[in-house]
């Protein structure tokens, strides 16, 4: 009896100190949230509603029609937004300084707002003050205001989009940024090239040379107002460079072979260029400040299309030293080469993102050409355009786009037609970029400062 | 009445806990005299190592014969004296087979099944070594592929008539959403819940596949619903590891976005368990788009 009690006691006693800590456990684990994983979603581009900049004078109204219009069509040739057509806007404010109807604009499924007011000042200037919406968080993005003159309206309007296109992506606008490119004119057998540049959505367009002398592979410096070429000037290509701002133009050093695929250093310092001689090409480096030349590459085999890592640390370039033009990457001062494109066919013209985690080349492989990326570590490599010829691969300044040239045959004699594209980073959204005349070679700049 | 109850656990704790303590001792002091007088004659230690012998037998077979005559050997070589030095031999034959020790035990109960099927099983367990946050995203992963997989197991537990320590084990190691089952919610029921959120969601995550490591970006959103099945608010749960990168700040305003979108809500859930789902934490992680 006495030991059954105990036993009784002895399961009341552990039932108490286990049982109530675990009801404990199970009211708090009652408060948990359900949890659910989502491991897919969309890729489309981002309704967004820009409305026109409200002004008071009929010239601000005007002006602030034109800015939106440059905003949306900057968002939308990104394909990373789709701006609502204007017409479907139900109730649009008529100042800045209140919230919003959100309920408006949710309506239209506009998951992001700009607003802005444009005001003309004294001595042709003007004002530009836009905000950036999040209409589901109902919070503002991002507001700001600028101030220039009224002549620069079109940069201002890029220089709003770049704002938005950071604050929704999370990555630096690319609008306020220009093209120069190669503009071909005439026949197959009179061809005449001429250096042209313009804004990068096709606006401001202007020749740069005559076209008296042929002129390639064009490369912007990353700091100064400055084009760097290989022109033709007499019968020996040369590398040069070129002031926007002067238009004055110089060669680049003077070298005892020919010089070509020229390109800056990213603190502008230095051109880095491929030299043939006695039929070897090496890689050479000239500072210009000091205008000292010095050889990086020493191979019995082509090593040409230099272009150094954003942070000036490596360069990448292609070679055909194992027997095939191939990618290769190799420290600033030539030192510790190594190959990283192992794919089936050649591969030229490497450029190094800005972003820095990839590489666009060109690849001939099956009879036909392709604009690519590769991972730094050559791994990833992805195939984003392709056709007959396509060529000469250049960065966006954010990283994430690539323009590009097409040759497109027409007719029967050999006859061709080349464009300039672009193409997003995903390999979608490839577009034609609108130019007065056919265009190859393009390259992108920096942002403008 | 607290005072009485305080009493009580007193009063129990002190009559209680010595006996606890007691009746083990007494119970086991007995059967260890009865070990003893037979095992001073014969050898204890014998029975821990056929254990290991019974194993090995069953896990040598799909691989080399001799490893029995061995084991074997070691039986007949134990007789003379040295336990220690017998029980380090079989050691490394049985490593190879059941690599991990503390797996041993699920081994035996899988032993009836068949030899073969223990091979198959230990690379099963292999991969559950890997860090937590590897885990998750496995888990993530294979959640879409293989919910009913997931909801078997759980199901044989409860099949199981276990002790009272193994309830109490089970309680302490199931997740926190299962025991919200006091508010009776089958583990069917719950996957459901998941899976409405979840498919009504995915149209509306807009993701930027070109961002730099967007592949890497996981973004945790709390939100809270309206009985309606509507979101009344959301807001990054991680924020503060997302905001001083522009990329993941973005990356976690577009998930903010895909649960505020009226387009993809009301949420068709079943209102009587409102309490289940009232609140709801959303792991957005690109990585399966991305091919991880």
């Amino acid at each position: 009896m006495r030991k059954n009690l105990i036993t009784r006691l002895q399961s009341v006693f552990f039932g108490f100190i286990v049982l109530v800590p675990l009801n404990f456990l199970t009211f708090q684990s009652a408060l948990g949230e359900l949890r659910v994983d989502i491991t897919r979603g969309t890729v489309k581009p981002l309704p967004i509603a820009v409305t026109n900049f409200i002004g008071k004078t009929q010239q601000e109204i005007e002006l602030g029609q034109s800015i939106s219009g440059v905003i949306r069509a900057d968002l939308e040739r990104s394909g990373l937004f789709q701006a609502i057509d204007n017409q479907a806007f139900i109730d649009v404010e008529r100042t800045l300084d209140t919230v919003p109807q959100f309920q408006n604009w949710r309506i239209l499924n506009a998951q992001a707002l700009v607003q802005g007011h444009v005001t003309l000042i004294s001595n042709n200037r003007m004002r530009a003050q836009f905000r950036l919406w999040d209409v589901f968080a109902q919070q503002q993005m991002i507001g700001q205001v600028y101030t220039t003159l009224g002549t620069n309206w079109r940069r201002i309007s890029h220089i709003v989009a770049d704002a938005i296109y950071k604050r929704v992506t999370g990555e630096e606008g690319y609008f306020d940024s220009r093209i120069v490119y190669i503009a071909e004119t005439g026949s197959l057998m009179r061809r005449i090239k001429r250096l042209a540049i313009m804004d990068q959505d096709g606006e401001n367009h202007h020749f740069l040379t005559d076209g008296s002398s042929l002129v390639l592979t064009p490369r912007f410096s990353p700091s100064r107002q400055e084009i760097t070429y290989m022109s033709y000037h007499g019968k020996v290509p040369r590398v040069y460079i070129f002031n926007i701002d002067t238009g004055r133009q110089e060669v680049l050093g003077d070298f005892p072979g020919m010089t070509f695929a020229p390109r800056f250093s990213p603190d502008g310092n230095t051109v880095i260029m491929s030299m043939a001689k006695d039929g070897n090409t090496e890689i050479y480096t000239m500072d210009l400040r000091t205008r000292q030349a010095k050889r990086l590459t020493r191979h019995s085999a082509i090593d040409t299309s230099p272009h150094y890592s954003p942070n000036g640390k490596y360069i990448v370039f292609n070679s055909d030293r194992s027997g095939t033009q191939q990618i290769y990457i190799m420290n600033a001062n030539g030192k510790k080469v190594k190959r990283i494109s192992f794919g089936k066919g050649r591969y030229a013209t490497p450029v190094w993102s800005p972003r820095g985690d990839l590489i666009a080349f060109t690849k001939m492989a099956g009879g036909k050409f392709y604009i690519g990326v590769i991972g730094v570590d050559g791994k990833g490599e992805r195939l984003l355009a392709d056709g007959f010829l396509v060529e000469s691969p250049t960065w966006s300044p954010n990283g994430r786009v690539i323009m590009f040239f097409r040759e497109i045959p027409k007719g029967k004699l050999g006859d061709k037609e080349t464009k300039i594209y672009s193409i997003d980073l995903t390999g979608q959204n490839e577009r034609e970029i609108v130019t007065p005349m056919e265009a190859s070679d393009p390259a992108w700049s920096p942002l403008i400062p | 009445m607290s005072l009485v109850l305080h009493v009580t656990v007193v009063l129990l704790s002190v009559i209680g806990l010595p006996y606890l303590q007691r009746t083990p001792a007494k119970e086991n002091i007995p059967m260890v005299v009865e070990l003893v007088s037979i095992a001073s004659e014969t050898n204890l230690p014998a029975q821990p190592i056929r254990e290991p012998v019974s194993k090995i037998k069953q896990a040598n077979p799909p691989l080399p014969i001799p490893a029995k005559s061995e084991t074997k050997v070691v039986l007949k070589q134990k007789r003379p004296e040295p336990i220690s030095k017998i029980l380090p031999e079989p050691k490394p034959t049985v490593k190879r087979d059941l690599n991990p020790k503390p797996v041993a035990k699920p081994k035996r109960i899988l032993k009836p099944v068949a030899s073969k099927k223990l091979a198959k099983i230990t690379p099963r367990r292999k991969p559950t070594p890997p860090d937590p946050f590897a885990l998750v995203l496995k888990n993530l992963e294979k959640e879409i592929k293989t919910t009913q997989v997931a909801i078997k197991p759980k199901k044989k537990n409860k099949s199981k008539k276990s002790d009272f320590e193994q309830q109490i084990a089970k309680v302490l190691t199931r997740r926190p959403i299962n025991e919200s089952s006091s508010s009776r919610i089958t583990m069917t029921e719950m996957h459901a819940m998941i899976n409405t959120i979840r498919t009504a969601i995915m149209p509306c995550w807009n993701l930027q596949p070109g961002a730099k490591g967007a592949q890497n970006i996981v973004v945790i959103i709390g939100a809270s619903l309206n009985p309606d099945g509507r979101v009344t608010r959301a807001w990054v749960k991680n924020r503060s590891v997302l905001i001083e990168d522009p990329f993941k700040l973005a990356a976690a305003e577009a998930a903010q976005r895909a649960i505020l979108n009226q387009a993809c809500q009301p949420f068709k859930l079943d209102p009587k368990k409102y309490d289940i789902w009232k609140d709801v934490t959303l792991n957005f992680n690109p990585s399966e788009m991305f091919g991880r």
